[in-house]
This record gives structure tokens, C-alpha cells and sequence, in this order.
């Protein structure tokens, strides 16, 4: 009797066994999907640093002064930019307000020169500007090379730039040159920085 | 231990801290931007078509700002852009309008503008340019140079009709000494009819086992009647020897490739080879000084 009783108490386990491994262990599942979408437009940007403000004190002899600002474009079109400087009219004149005037110097992008007195102009660093600039405060003595700002109808490019970019930094030198037979006053004049993608 | 551990912990913090560096905008730094950059646009001579571009404040300061259309036309083979000279193509400009013309934009501020172009009935068909600009209106105290900003959205207008898409590739350039401490290759193409043509280049530098040390490829629009130099780059003051470059040009529907072998020598690899050949020679003499006999 106690054998069968094992017996029928294993049988039972082994059955019971055999029900829970019947068991399925997967179940059936709805899935369903989504398609996420993201639409990266194109852009670009400019921007500039503060002020740029440049004092002079001449004495007995003509004196330079300089500052630079800081030019930044960013653009994803991987055709790149083209940054370009002109005065914003075609008045080229530092021009203060009593009317008086500090001409544009007369050398080019393409052939810098050393300012003339009661000139102003621009320059960017490297050939065929000088190679570096830094601040010149009521310098008497100055060999750095000076271009006009053109006028709108002309702008000079520059910088072109190939590809994406990310705050892109082009560093613009004004520099203003002036002799005691300048009437003192504050000058000033506009120029605009466009930046457009490469066709 | 704990005073151990502290102190490690502050270390790697503070290392983090100068690693992670994102470059942000100078505080008071004014910028603008536009979206999109280009604008494709396809309608019939006599048609209107309107869209929408955005003006975004991306800067830390409010500006004002306004928007007009602008001629855009290129003036050399650099295709340096010019937004005042008009020719027969890029007049567009002058039948487009805008639902605003200016406003005031906080920072992270958009604007929406919905811009309208009138299509001449008598327009040419093909390819017409026009650029819309968002400039910013600068305070009235602003320094000795006054500077105003502008960033411009192309936009490139084809007007339906006879479309000719004809181009050439004038010239695939690469100098075989370079001196300079880049090398460089210009490929100049050509194109006529009465839209622009895209022409997709690429460079290849590979040094002299074969090993690939420089891609780019590039896209450029053509303009019909203006020749156009696609210029590639590539090296540093420190680069110098011997390297295979490969140009390849995909335009109005022709491929050329241009390979060859080219030397880079920048300045200071000539004088180091110039003490080497000198240095040599004296060594030379001075056996042979030695050599003869008395």
C-alpha cells in the first residue's frame, strides 16, 4: 500500500511536471509602430562684438589708433558662405557732426597700404595686409597696411568658406589716421557685414 | 580615506568643468539669423508664389531689424556676391514683397515673414536670382564704425519653359610642386543656356603607400555666361613630401578625373634639405682633403 501511495504520489508530481512545462511561455503581442520625423532647416547666422571705438589725440605729429571687432557666422548649408564688407552708402566719409570729414584711405583689398593722414580704413591679418595687428593707440610711428572701406555697390569679399560652419570668426582692424589740422569732434560712419550661402 | 576620496572627487569635477567647454556668444553679442538659407523656387511667367522665411534672434541682446529683396549677381570666377549690379537675371527681386518689413526681436525671438513674388509675364524662362536680406537697424550710439548685420536667404527662381542645361569643364589644374605649405587644385567649369548647372567635385590625398589621408567633396552651382573656379586645399606648414591627389568632376552630365603624383615642400623643408645637401658635400671634401696623400 505504501508503495503504491509513492507511486501514485510521484506519478502525480511527474504529471503535474508535465502540465507547468506544458504551460506556453509566450504570449501573443500587438505591436504597432511609429515613424519619427525631424526636419533640420537651414539657416544662417551673423554676429559682431560690441562697439568699436577709436580715440585719437594728435600732437605735433599725425597719430594712428585701431580696433578690431570680431565677425562670426554659422551656417548648416554645406555649401558654406561668403562674408563681405561695404560702407553702407556710397558717403565713404568718417563724418562728424559739425560736418567734417575723414576721408577713406585709397588702398585696396587687393593692395593695402600705410594710412595716409586724416585717412581711415580697414584691414584683415595675413598677406597682403600685415601679417598681425594689435590695438595702436595715438601711434606716431605705424607701418601696418590699410584698405578703403568700399562703397555698397562694391563690397569686397572676406571670407568664403566651403563647407558648415559654427561661429565662423573673421577679425575686422579699423584704423583711423589723423593730424592736428583734423577739427576734433566724434566721426562716424556705417558699414554692413552680409553673409550669404555659397550658390 | 574619505578626505581621500573627497578630494579626488573635486579634482576630476574641476577637470570636467575646463574639458566641457562650449563656446557661447560674448555677452553683449548681437546676432541674427535667417531660415532658410536658400529658397528653390519653380512657377510659370505671369504666376504669384508666396512663402515663408523666418528672422530669428539667435543673440543675447533685443535688436530691430528689417527685411527687403536684393539683386544677387557674382563678379568673378571666385564667385565673390555682389547684391547691388543688375542683369537680366537677377531682377526678381523687384516683384517681391513682404507681409512685415521690420520689426523689434528679444532674444530667442522668430518672426515669420511671408514674402510674395510676382513672376513677370514676359520673365525668360530658366534661372533668375534674387537674395532676401534681414538686416539689423543698430542704435543710434554706436561707436566711430557704425556696423550693421545682414544675413540673406538665396533664392534661386526657375521660371517654366525651354529649360537648356549646358556646361563644360573648362580645366582640372593641379600643380605638381607645391612650395607653399598647402596643396592645391582648381577646377574651373563653364556653362551656357539658360539655367545654372551643379557640378559635384571631390579631392582625394593619398599618401605614397596608398593610404587615404584627406576626402572632401563638394557641390557648386554654375551660372550661365559666368565661368566658375571650384579651389580645393589641403596640408599644413608642417606637411611635406611626396603625395597622390585625384580630382573628380561630375558637370552637365560629363565626368572627368585628373590623378597624379605632386610634391609638397613648403619653405622650411627646402632649407632642411638644402643643410642636408650642404652638409653632405662638406663631409665629402673633407675625406677627400684627408685621403691625399702628403
Amino acid at each position: 500500500m505504501t508503495n503504491l501511495k509513492q507511486r501514485l504520489y510521484r506519478g502525480g508530481m511527474a504529471v503535474a511536471v508535465l502540465a507547468v512545462a506544458a504551460v506556453p511561455l509566450s504570449a501573443s503581442a500587438i505591436t504597432a509602430n511609429t515613424t519619427i520625423n525631424a526636419s533640420v532647416g537651414s539657416t544662417i547666422s551673423i554676429s559682431s562684438s560690441g562697439t568699436v571705438s577709436i580715440s585719437l589725440a594728435p600732437g605735433a605729429a599725425a597719430v594712428v589708433s585701431s580696433a578690431f571687432d570680431t565677425v562670426s557666422v554659422s551656417t548648416n548649408n554645406t555649401k558654406g558662405y561668403a562674408l563681405t564688407l561695404a560702407n553702407a552708402d556710397a558717403a565713404l566719409n568718417l563724418v562728424s557732426a559739425d560736418s567734417n570729414n575723414i576721408a577713406p584711405h585709397s588702398g585696396t583689398h587687393a593692395a593695402p597700404t600705410v594710412l595716409a593722414n586724416n585717412t581711415w580704413g580697414y584691414a584683415i591679418a595675413g598677406a597682403p595686409f600685415t601679417a598681425t595687428y594689435t590695438d595702436e593707440d595715438n601711434a606716431t610711428t605705424s607701418s601696418t597696411l590699410w584698405a578703403g572701406v568700399p562703397a555698397n555697390a562694391a563690397p569686397v569679399t572676406l571670407k568664403t568658406h566651403n563647407s558648415t560652419a559654427s561661429a565662423d570668426p573673421t577679425t575686422v582692424w579699423y584704423g583711423v589716421r589723423v593730424d592736428s589740422s583734423q577739427p576734433n569732434g566724434t566721426y562716424s560712419d556705417t558699414v554692413t557685414y552680409s553673409a550669404t550661402t555659397n550658390p | 580615506m574619505k578626505l581621500q576620496r573627497l578630494f579626488v572627487g573635486a579634482a576630476v569635477s574641476l577637470v570636467g568643468l575646463l574639458l566641457v567647454s562650449v563656446p557661447a556668444l560674448a555677452a553683449d553679442a548681437e546676432e541674427i539669423t535667417v531660415s532658410p538659407a536658400t529658397l528653390k523656387l519653380e512657377a510659370q511667367a505671369g504666376q504669384t508664389v508666396s512663402g515663408d522665411f523666418k528672422v530669428i534672434n539667435t543673440g543675447n541682446v533685443d535688436f530691430k531689424f528689417k527685411v527687403y529683396a536684393a539683386p544677387y549677381s557674382v563678379t568673378d570666377i571666385d564667385y565673390s556676391p555682389n547684391y547691388t549690379n543688375e542683369t537680366e537675371r537677377n531682377t526678381i527681386n523687384r516683384q517681391v514683397s513682404f507681409d512685415i518689413t521690420e520689426g523689434t526681436l528679444k532674444p530667442r525671438q522668430e518672426q515669420e515673414i511671408r514674402y510674395t513674388l510676382s513672376v513677370p509675364a514676359d520673365a525668360a524662362p530658366g534661372s533668375h536670382y534674387s537674395v532676401l536680406f534681414a538686416e539689423t537697424v543698430p542704435e543710434s550710439d554706436s561707436g566711430m564704425v557704425v556696423r550693421t548685420k545682414r544675413v540673406g536667404s538665396l533664392m534661386r527662381m526657375t521660371v517654366d519653359g525651354e529649360r537648356i542645361e549646358e556646361g563644360m569643364t573648362e580645366s582640372i589644374d593641379i600643380p605638381w610642386w607645391h612650395w607653399k605649405s598647402k596643396l592645391t587644385a582648381d577646377i574651373l567649369f563653364s556653362a551656357s543656356g539658360n539655367v545654372a548647372v551643379d557640378a559635384a567635385t571631390s579631392i582625394t590625398v593619398k599618401s605614397l603607400l596608398g593610404r587615404e589621408l584627406h576626402i572632401e567633396e563638394r557641390t557648386s552651382s554654375v551660372f550661365p555666361g559666368y565661368p566658375r573656379m571650384v579651389s580645393y586645399e589641403w596640408g599644413s606648414k608642417w606637411k611635406a613630401g611626396i603625395y597622390r591627389v585625384e580630382v573628380a568632376s561630375d558637370f552637365a552630365g560629363e565626368e572627368a578625373t585628373v590623378s597624379k603624383y605632386v610634391v609638397l615642400a613648403p619653405a622650411w623643408s627646402m632649407a632642411v634639405l638644402a643643410i642636408l645637401v650642404l652638409a653632405g658635400l662638406m663631409a665629402y671634401g673633407i675625406r677627400q682633403i684627408r685621403g691625399k696623400p702628403e
